[in-house]
């Protein structure tokens, strides 16, 4: 279980950082750099450059991603943005709009 | 802990504004403001440079800014907070270390509805009238909170503000 959640009702404008996972369920305007696993959830809206390992997107996500691991587009994910990682899915079902480059 | 309960962990920070519909727990870093419609709660270990507002706000953390609540605010006994307080009621534990003015009773009520009704000019200025004697009551025991916890921190200070708090 993640350390942070952000849960459903939340909603921030600014910027987080963190050690630690992060599991976003709200909405979050500005920016997000952890040094963990993030995910971005089903349901949840994120307006913001993210930054982690490891990203799983469930939600909608308009920025671009930068992950040092991978990152996981899931089937109900819906993504404008570049996505840079050395390891990179999306899901059968997902939208996304952007560039990829997997070159890291 | 229920898993929509919003946690910001010992190893976040965050800078700007967090809002929220239900409660929030923070145990890391926030600067900026927070503004939580249910229950705030600042663990032990956190740092806020904000100004927090809720219905209510249960400080055990260090918090510089400004609180109110509708409801109550509580230092616990590991809190540090320097800024000013607003809400009915307050309580300050034995062993909060805490320095700013306490406003308590219907003083924040009334001001929310002066700043609410600030477009229709005459009821603001009404309820800014009902406020001042209010206001005037509530200043009067701040100086003594003021001066007492910061280096006394198990002085009578919390007890009085308790029975206050139960009196209500």
């Amino acid at each position: 279980m993640a350390n942070t959640v952000i849960g459903s009702g939340i909603s921030i404008d600014g910027e987080i950082r963190g050690e630690e996972a992060l599991v976003i369920q709200g909405s979050v305007k500005g920016k997000i750099a952890v040094t963990g696993d993030l995910l971005v959830d089903a349901g949840s809206t994120v307006d913001a450059d993210v930054e982690g390992k490891s990203i799983a997107v469930a939600g909608r996500l308009t920025g671009n991603v930068h992950a040092s691991d991978r990152v996981d587009v899931k089937s109900d994910a819906r993504v404008v943005g570049d996505i840079k990682s050395p390891r990179i899915s999306i899901a059968d079902g997902a939208s996304f709009k952007g560039n990829i480059d997997m070159d890291v | 802990m229920a898993d929509k309960q919003t946690v910001i962990g010992s190893d976040t920070q965050i800078t700007g504004e967090v809002r929220s519909e239900g409660g929030l727990e923070v145990r890391g870093r926030i600067e900026g403001k927070i503004s939580v419609a249910e229950t705030l709660t600042i663990a032990n270990g956190a740092i806020i440079q904000a100004d927090l507002d809720g219905r209510v706000v249960e400080i055990s953390g260090a918090v510089v800014g400004s609180i109110t609540a509708s409801e109550v605010v509580r230092l616990h006994d590991k809190a540090r907070v320097v800024g000013d307080i607003a809400a009915p009621r307050v309580g300050i534990a034995s062993g909060a270390q805490y320095r700013g003015r306490v406003e308590m009773g219907d003083v924040d009520v009334a001001q929310r509805a002066a700043k609410g009704a600030a477009a229709a000019k005459a009821p603001a200025k009404a309820a800014a009238r009902a406020a001042e004697p209010a206001a005037a009551a509530a200043r009067a025991p701040a100086p003594r909170v003021a001066s007492v916890p910061a280096r006394r921190a198990d002085a009578p200070a919390p007890a009085w503000a308790r029975k206050k708090a139960k009196r209500r």
